[in-house]
């Protein structure tokens, strides 16, 4: 203290202000340019393409406005809009409470079992989303789910009890899949709150519930809202669990709508595109909403600069229910249809679990797919990649977070939108626009593994954003202000300040990003070449190949390998 | 460099045959969906990367690629013995292998006397709400109607429309739901898969209704070939008898005419006929509109 430039800190400027220099300009410009750049080139070329129609041969496609019109007044669109909002509505709150509930019972009461949940909460989302949605049926189907089976048989009724093909079924398969990364996000919140609000509230004699409800649930306020807009923005561009759940009772969806503009012929990408400027209305609708919400940062700040934990509520009795309810969860998300899964991979074809069926158990698809030489190679690949982009992603994402979060320059909004952008591509058309992109442009990563890097760190920047900037909401602006006071810089702030405070949210979307890299396929599929197998497109050449028990083997080998991982991972990286 | 829509197991005992016959040549493969198989040439080609040498796939994916000016013709001595069905009149395409589309039922439920013999039969109303379907096979619907002519056809698909059919995306989930017995039968079945499970065991059994609707896989070479000599020695394995003995043994059904598929009976015993793929994609517009007014009735 005592030089001129300790002394400036001192005076009542803003401070993210202050931290000016070099550096931080670099920054700044730098993340914005790579954010732009990587979602600006597919969008130019999804919004491009949708004003042309398809090309053939010699014949050019010619410019258009007929997409949009046909997008945009086609009347049958409208039924088929209102079943995609409805179903990503739905799958959004069921996902949402079953996670945050889950979430607030693991962090922040003394309920046993805990660990256990926190262990293997993940496995809905490892799953491949073909096999999830398969073992559903084998479970709720009226004609030959296990469940109905089992309850007519008991309660000696007619009448099937569930039916899995209806809108109802198909949130509860699409909720129960995400509602892991609900309570990723929400875990991270929770765990990063600080008490002394809810202490406040409970001893002014609050219970337990209504300050859940009114301190809480209100003070993650940043992570609830983007863990819904999240939620429901999947839910409208989901294409597995309609496509295999809804399709057969005719309940369609927007996506398919996309799914058949590209799959026709001629492939009429134009007219996807058109579709998909409708999920970009939406998406930046909702971002711009919640950018109203959360605006005033320290509104939100949990995390301050008096030190603290937060404290675990003793429920008494309750935790007894409580436990209940997470055991409830994990039989019914997790094991019933893990079980289905193993019980799928272990026999030759699908059998009701009978006497006769024992006889036939054989582990012969754990041996094949484990002596197939593409899948070890597919699997370091996927590994490599998986790491790779959920570092990338949320690396950038922290930088992009703490630009529209910390800093004033106009627009900075702008970053958010962009990085949230790739949300609404369709994975097919993700795909074409990269190989399209790369195949023009003087960078040589076509056919190579970076372009598939590319493809997950742009697809996967929305999901880090949102759980960046929730985490960089939470802490207040105060620590920042202290550090800058003891003279560290733009860099120091970030690396030593920052981070670690943000790291529960990081480590979440993290942890998201490499699960989600590892199933992603509709991309992969266009942009692999030989040698660069992964293992999402390995597995479906064996689906498609008509080997489902080789992927069922795939999926419970992922689901144990990752589930192990992730736990290895949270014990050793602590507020993990 | 192939470009297939084989998948790898099946594609990689090729390979190897043909590395035994010419161990210099080294073959690298790409596998992924017709379509994408199709997207990916032509993207490349407009990007102006000439990478691919061989490209086979479904014969409508190759036909786009040959639409789009990527295939060009050839002379195989190989393609000689080929029936007419099975080669382009312009020499850009020859078929190596077929997926047949039969009738397949969940044996649990349907006795074989019982099951359906004609396609007719399928209207039949106690097939109401059983009868499962694969969601793209319009060029099922294509064939059909081309053997029958526009009228017949047409009333045909109607009455099938009114049945309640249960759609399903993709033969593999629907051949595993027939299995289960979550769906009692279906027309849109590969009669090679039916088999494999049936002779592995499980509850399914298929039929010929006639005529049987095959879609043909094709080969072609890249117009810009970077190693068109090595392409035609793949392309004449391929067609030659022990590149469809190699097929054969692994269950496909081989375009050869004089190659058994293993059983015959996967290929022998019934009539079957094919569509070119060229039309088919240049009516598809129509087939499709028809497929989705008469038999899927998005409203």
């Amino acid at each position: 203290m005592g030089s001129p430039a300790a002394l400036d800190t001192v005076l009542p400027v803003r401070r993210t202000e202050r931290l000016s220099g070099a550096g931080r300009a670099a920054v700044i410009v730098g993340v914005t340019g790579l954010v732009a750049y990587l979602t600006l080139v597919p969008l130019g070329f999804l919004i491009y393409g949708s004003f042309f129609t398809p090309g053939v041969g010699e014949q050019p496609g010619i410019f258009t406005v007929s997409n949009y019109l046909h997008a945009y007044t086609d009347r049958s669109s409208l039924p088929v809009l209102k079943n995609s909002v409805v179903f990503a509505a739905g799958t959004a709150a069921t996902a949402f409470c079953l996670g945050t509930g889950l979430a607030w019972i693991t962090e922040r009461t003394d309920t046993p079992l805990s660990g256990l949940h926190s262990a293997l909460s993940l496995v809905p989302l490892i799953v491949p989303g073909i096999l999830f949605s398969l073992s559903w049926i084998f479970l709720f189907s009226p004609r030959i789910g296990l469940i109905n089976l089992a309850v007519r048989r008991a309660f000696g009724l007619t009448d099937p009890l569930f039916n899995v093909y209806s809108l109802a079924g198909m949130v509860w398969v699409e909720g129960l899949h995400w509602s892991p990364l609900a309570f990723l996000l929400m875990t991270a919140a929770f765990r990063s709150m600080d008490p002394a609000l809810e202490e406040s509230a409970l001893m002014s004699g609050a219970s337990p519930r209504a300050t859940f409800f009114r301190i809480t649930l209100k003070l993650a306020m940043p992570t609830t809202l983007s863990v819904m807009l999240l939620l429901f923005l999947r839910g409208i561009e989901t294409f597995e669990v309609p496509a295999i759940i809804g399709l057969p009772v005719g309940i369609h969806v927007f996506t398919s709508k996309i799914y058949l503009a590209v799959k026709g012929y001629p492939s009429d990408l134009g007219l996807a595109g058109a579709y998909s400027t409708l999920l970009l209305a939406m998406s930046l609708l909702g971002i711009f909403i919640h950018a109203r919400v959360t605006g005033g940062a320290n509104r939100f700040a949990t995390v301050t600069g008096r030190g603290a934990v937060p404290r675990r509520i003793a429920l008494g009795r309750w935790r007894y229910l409580t436990a209940a309810v997470l055991v409830g969860y994990l039989g019914l998300a997790v094991v019933l249809p893990l079980l289905v899964l193993v019980w799928y991979s272990l026999l030759p074809y699908y059998l009701q679990p009978s006497v006769r069926a024992l006889d036939l158990l054989t582990v012969d698809s754990y041996r094949a797919v484990l002596t197939l030489p593409a899948v070890r190679r597919a699997a370091a690949n996927t590994l490599l990649l998986a790491l790779a982009s959920a570092t990338a992603v949320m690396l950038l994402t922290a930088v992009v977070a703490w630009i529209t979060v910390r800093t004033r320059p106009r627009g900075r909004w702008l970053v958010d939108q962009m990085a949230s952008l790739p949300v609404i591509f369709p994975g097919v058309v993700m795909g074409v626009a990269l190989s399209w992109a790369y195949l023009r442009l003087p960078v040589p990563i076509y056919g190579t593994l970076w372009i598939l890097l590319l493809a997950y760190v742009t697809r996967y920047l929305p999901y880090g954003v949102r759980a960046s900037s929730s985490a960089l909401l939470r802490i207040h602006t105060d620590l920042e202000g202290a550090a800058q006071m003891s003279g560290a810089s733009w860099l120091q702030l970030f690396w030593r300040i920052l981070f670690p405070l943000m790291r529960s949210g990081l480590v979440a979307g993290w942890i998201y990003v490499v699960v989600v890299s590892v199933r992603e396929l509709s991309s992969s599929l266009l942009l692999w070449s030989p040698g660069n197998e992964v293992l999402s497109v390995v597995m479906f050449d064996l689906w498609q190949s008509g080997h489902p028990q080789e992927v069922a083997a795939l999926g419970v080998l992922l689901a144990v390998v990752l589930t192990g991982a992730a736990l290895v991972f949270r014990r050793v990286a602590p507020g993990g | 460099m192939v470009y297939t829509s084989m998948d790898l197991q099946e594609s990689r005992p090729l390979v190897e045959g043909f590395m035994r016959v010419y161990p210099f040549i080294r073959v690298d493969l790409y596998r992924s969906t017709g379509e994408d198989v199709a997207q990916r040439v032509i993207s490349e080609y407009r990007g102006r990367r000439f990478a691919v040498d061989v490209i086979e796939g479904t014969g409508t994916d190759v036909a786009k690629v040959i639409v789009e000016g990527i295939g060009r013709t050839f002379y195989s001595p190989r393609a000689g013995g080929y029936p007419r069905q099975s080669r382009d009149p312009h020499g850009a395409w020859v078929a190596t292998r077929y997926n047949m589309l039969v009738l397949a039922w969940h044996t649990g439920d349907v006795a074989a006397a019982e099951a359906p013999a004609s396609y007719e039969d399928l209207l039949n109303p106690k097939w109401k709400g059983r009868i499962g379907m694969e969601a793209d096979d319009q060029i099922w619907l294509a064939a059909l109607m081309a053997y029958w002519g526009e009228q017949r056809g047409l009333a045909f698909f109607r009455r099938l429309g009114d049945q309640h059919l249960s759609w399903r995306r993709g033969h593999t989930l629907l051949a595993q739901l027939i299995v289960a017995g979550e769906v009692t039968l279906s027309p849109t079945i590969y009669n090679h898969r039916a088999e494999s499970l049936r002779s592995r065991g499980a509850p399914i059994d298929w039929r010929a209704l006639e005529p049987v609707v095959a879609f043909p896989n094709t080969v072609t070479l890249a117009r810009r070939a970077p190693h068109p000599h090595a392409a035609m020695l793949f392309i004449d394995y391929l067609l030659a008898p022990e590149g469809q003995q190699a097929l054969a043994r692994l269950g496909r059904i081989p375009a050869h005419p004089f190659v058994k598929a293993d059983p015959p009976y996967l290929n022998q015993g019934f009539v079957y006929r094919t569509i070119d793929p060229q039309r088919f994609l240049r009516e598809y517009a129509k087939y499709n509109r028809i497929w989705q007014e008469l038999l899927v009735r998005t409203r």
